[in-house]
This record gives structure tokens, C-alpha cells and sequence, in this order.
């Protein structure tokens, strides 16, 4: 009986710190091409969708991501929630949206900064670790150049001038042989 | 008449006022919408030299895969990148040296990425030959941009002649690799102190191209089974030396471990992850090793299994900090 309130004292006082054995492994990774050396470019009220790459290559485990906001500079947004990666893909697009306010003068820089990080799996060990890391996207601000012109291109808008004032003649010119009939 | 004049001249100017207005220049509507990947964009590369012999030797390289813009890295292992080369000369393509022929990639401070035997594809005409050149980067290759330099030599002059005015940009990829993702202890009682975990280091490899320039930790309380009781963060310490019980030394001398408080990124004193080939395991190139103490077991603490997985706990949070 003693032995027993020994042994049960025992397990009572000592504090089961100790589960099970995990040899696992977390790896993502995270592609941009938004970096200082090569921010994204854009003008004052442009809108724009960057995107970055999640890649899983390392293991034969899907692996789920959380991405968070963490600076948005005022300019930038991310949709919410758990991100699945594949297991050896590296093309799972994560997109961010950017505006850029109108009021803004070249030059500026921004520096977006979200935060990845690796939604574990539930396990059975007394600490279980996730793995994530800041993703900055550096943007800059550019002057607005014009999409379209006359040396680059004919828009729209100019077929439709010229479909206006050939219609225009047309009619002139049926008005005037009708006249001309009478 | 006066009346046929009249609607003469209103369309004129009616006409002229058209093509006048001002605003010819035009952004679309669909310009709101624009849209930046990060992929390659299609756009060819072409890199050409001179050989010096009897004639003038060209070579033009034509690229599905390096197309001109960015390239991005894969985490943990190598790009293969593969372009076709075409060598002219006007002599006749049996002028041409074919093993000759062969492509590299560099950039300043990094090792060449190179490949010395293109292969002859034996798509010929009378003047020129196709050669296909593979050379790959890896994905601890720095974040910058690299110089293409495509060379070949014919028979009739054996001097080697190399353009290198082309460039391409490796993208940055940030990439980590933790094992295990989960920490043991030993069975522990009230009042004990220094314990080490059973199952460190926990060995974070940086398999992308970005320097991290430390690693941060977010430590939670560890809950029971009922949420009740909780065991303090702050009783944990975690520092990237070991032996002797060093990654319980918080003293600011040798090992400097870091005490964890509760939901609080906290900077893990002495750590840095730069990129590197941390195939390497040395502990230090491309990668880090970290060791985990519990400091102490409050005297007051129920008895129970204490762990991250009890609500409201979470797991600890190891970040890679810019």
C-alpha cells in the first residue's frame, strides 16, 4: 500500500511534460519579385494585384499556411484565412492588392510587409512549433504614364470618332443627292 | 443652295471638332484592372558574338525557359534553366567547333553557374548549327541580377570570343525548414530546474535565397488537460548553444539564452540565418540550431500534462525575422 501511495505520489508530483516522440518536418517557402532591388512599379491611383508564389518542395506533406497582415502601408490588402500548399508544387499563387492614392508624388516608397506562417498540425507533443517568416513587397511610385497614344497605338475611342464622322458625310451626302433628285 | 452650304460647313466642322478634341490619348477602363505576376514574362533573349576567323562567327541564344525578365529560385534544390544557342558561320556549320560551344551565369561575389558541354541538337543549315546549353541555379544564389555569357570557337580560329551583355534577374524566395515541429521533456516535478528538452535542437535550414538576419520566438503558456492551470512561458528558455546546460544560461556572457515571455515575438539572442547551401552541416552555413530549458517548475503547480495543444494554448511561433 505504501509502495502504491508512493507510486501514485509520485506520478501526483511530477508534472507529465513528456508525449510523444514527433520527427517531423515544416518547410514552405515564399517567392516574390517585389524586392528592394526590384519594387513594384506604379502610378498615383493605379491599382494593381501582386502576386507571390507559396512553394512545398521539401517533404510529401501538404502544408497549410496563415497569412496575415502585418504593415499595409495604407495600400494594401490580402483576402483572409488558411492557405493548403501541395506537397512539391511551388505555383500556389497568394495575390495582394495595392492602390495607390491619388495624391501621392513619384518617388515615393512603400514597403508592404505580410507575415506567413505554418498552421501545424494537431499533435500530440507538449510543444509544438510552427514556422513562419515577414515577406516584405516593396512598391514605388512612378509618374503616371499615358496607356495609349497616337504614336503607340489607336484606342477605341478614335475608331469610334471616325465611324461618327463618316456616318455624319453620309448622311450630308444622301441629304444632298436627295436634293438634288427633287 | 444657301441651305446645302450651311449643313456643307456645320459638318466640316462637326468633323474636324472630332478628330480636334483633345483627349486622342486614352486609358481603358479595363486599365483599373491591371494586373502584375511573378512569373517570367514572355519576352526572348537573344545574345550574339563575333568570332574572329576567316569569317565572322554568331551565336544567338533563344530561350523558352530564361525569357528575358525574372527568374525564381525552388526551394531546397536547383533550376535547371535551358536555352538553345545558335552558332553561325559563313564559312559553312562544319566550321563550327561543336564541342565547343558552352554558357554561364554570373554575378558579383557568387560562385560561376556554368555548363561546358552544350549539347549539339543537329538542327543544321549550310551556315549555322543549334546547341542546347542547361545550366543551373541554385536556390541559395543571391538575389540579384545575372550576366549571361555565351562563348564558342570555330576551327579555323581556336580564340575563344564571348558576349556577356545580357543579363536576367534571380528572383527572392524566402524559405525555411524546421525539424522536429514538436518538443519533448523529460517527466519533471515541482521545484526542479534547468531541464533540457529530450528531442532539441530543433534544426531550422534556410532553403531560400533571403538573409534572415536573426530568428525570433513566440512562446504560450502551457495548458492542462482542462485549461485549468497553465505552466508559464516564462519558465522556458531557448538559445542556439548546448552542452553543459548552455541553453539554460541567460547570463549576458558565452551562451546568453533567451527567456520567452507569453504571446511576445521575442528575438533569439546570438541567432542568424543567412542563406547558404546548408547541406553543408556544419550548424552554421544556411542553417541554425536552437535548444530549449525549462528554467524552473513553479512549487505551486498542479500536477498534469502541460502542453501547446491544451486550449487555450498555441504553438510556439519560430520567425524568421528581415
Amino acid at each position: 500500500m505504501a509502495r502504491k501511495l508512493f507510486y501514485l505520489r509520485g506520478i501526483v508530483f511530477a508534472v507529465v511534460l513528456v508525449c510523444i516522440f514527433m520527427i517531423s518536418v515544416d518547410s514552405f517557402g515564399v517567392a516574390s519579385n517585389f524586392g528592394k532591388d526590384n519594387p513594384l512599379a506604379m502610378s498615383p491611383g493605379e491599382r494593381k494585384t501582386a502576386e507571390l508564389y507559396l512553394q512545398n518542395m521539401v517533404g510529401d506533406e501538404d502544408v497549410t499556411i496563415r497569412a496575415v497582415m502585418k504593415d499595409d502601408q495604407g495600400i494594401a490588402s490580402i483576402k483572409g484565412g488558411n492557405i493548403v500548399v501541395k506537397a512539391h508544387t511551388k505555383d500556389t499563387v497568394f495575390p495582394v492588392d495595392i492602390v495607390i492614392p491619388q495624391n501621392i508624388t513619384s518617388g515615393t516608397k512603400y514597403r508592404v510587409v505580410l507575415n506567413f506562417v505554418s498552421v501545424p498540425a494537431s499533435g500530440d507533443g507538449m510543444v509544438n512549433l510552427a514556422l513562419g517568416f515577414d515577406t516584405p513587397v516593396d512598391v514605388l511610385v512612378v509618374a503616371p504614364t499615358p496607356s495609349l497614344s497616337p504614336e503607340t497605338g489607336i484606342s477605341n475611342k478614335v475608331y469610334a470618332i471616325i465611324g461618327i464622322a463618316v456616318l455624319v458625310l453620309a448622311i450630308v451626302v444622301w441629304f444632298i443627292l436627295r436634293k438634288k433628285k427633287k | 443652295m444657301k441651305k446645302r452650304g450651311l449643313i456643307l460647313a456645320l459638318a466640316v466642322v462637326v468633323v474636324l471638332g472630332m478628330f480636334f478634341e483633345g483627349g486622342l490619348v486614352s486609358a481603358g477602363l479595363f486599365d483599373w484592372f491591371g494586373k502584375i505576376t511573378g512569373k517570367a514574362t514572355s519576352q526572348g533573349t537573344n545574345v550574339s558574338i563575333t568570332i574572329s576567323g576567316t569569317n565572322a562567327v554568331t551565336i544567338e541564344v533563344f530561350n523558352s525557359t530564361l525569357t528575358g525578365a525574372t527568374v525564381t529560385p525552388t526551394e531546397d534544390t536547383t533550376v535547371a534553366i535551358t536555352f538553345v544557342a545558335r552558332v553561325t558561320d559563313a564559312d559553312g556549320y562544319l566550321d563550327i567547333n561543336t564541342t565547343s560551344v558552352k554558357a554561364n551565369f554570373t554575378s558579383s561575389g557568387e560562385p560561376v553557374r556554368l555548363n561546358n558541354s552544350c549539347i549539339d541538337l543537329s538542327q543544321n543549315t549550310t551556315t549555322a548549327k543549334n546547341f542546347s546549353c542547361t545550366v543551373s541555379m541554385w536556390y541559395f544564389d543571391k538575389i540579384a541580377a545575372w550576366t549571361i555569357t555565351a562563348a564558342a570557337v570555330d576551327l579555323g580560329n581556336l580564340t575563344y570570343v564571348q558576349n556577356n551583355t545580357m543579363v536576367f534577374n534571380y528572383a527572392q524566395l524566402q524559405a525555411l525548414q524546421m525539424s522536429p515541429n514538436s518538443l519533448t521533456w523529460a517527466s519533471v516535478s515541482q521545484s526542479q530546474t534547468n531541464k533540457t528538452s529530450t528531442n532539441d535542437p530543433s534544426l531550422i535550414n534556410n532553403t531560400g535565397n533571403y538573409n534572415f538576419t536573426n530568428l525570433s520566438v513566440t512562446g504560450r503558456d502551457l495548458y492542462n488537460s482542462p485549461g485549468t492551470s497553465y505552466l508559464g512561458v516564462g519558465n522556458f528558455s531557448v538559445g542556439n548553444n548546448t552542452g553543459s546546460n548552455a541553453e539554460c544560461d541567460t547570463s549576458p556572457a558565452v551562451n546568453n539564452a533567451t527567456v520567452l515571455s507569453n504571446a511576445t515575438l521575442i528575438q533569439i539572442k546570438q541567432t542568424i540565418l543567412s542563406r547558404g547551401n546548408h547541406s553543408v552541416n556544419d550548424g552554421s552555413t544556411g542553417q541554425e540550431q536552437l535548444y530549449y530549458c525549462l528554467l524552473s517548475v513553479p512549487s505551486n503547480l498542479p500536477s498534469g500534462s502541460y502542453a501547446t495543444t491544451n486550449s487555450p494554448s498555441s504553438a510556439w511561433t519560430i520567425t524568421g525575422t528581415l
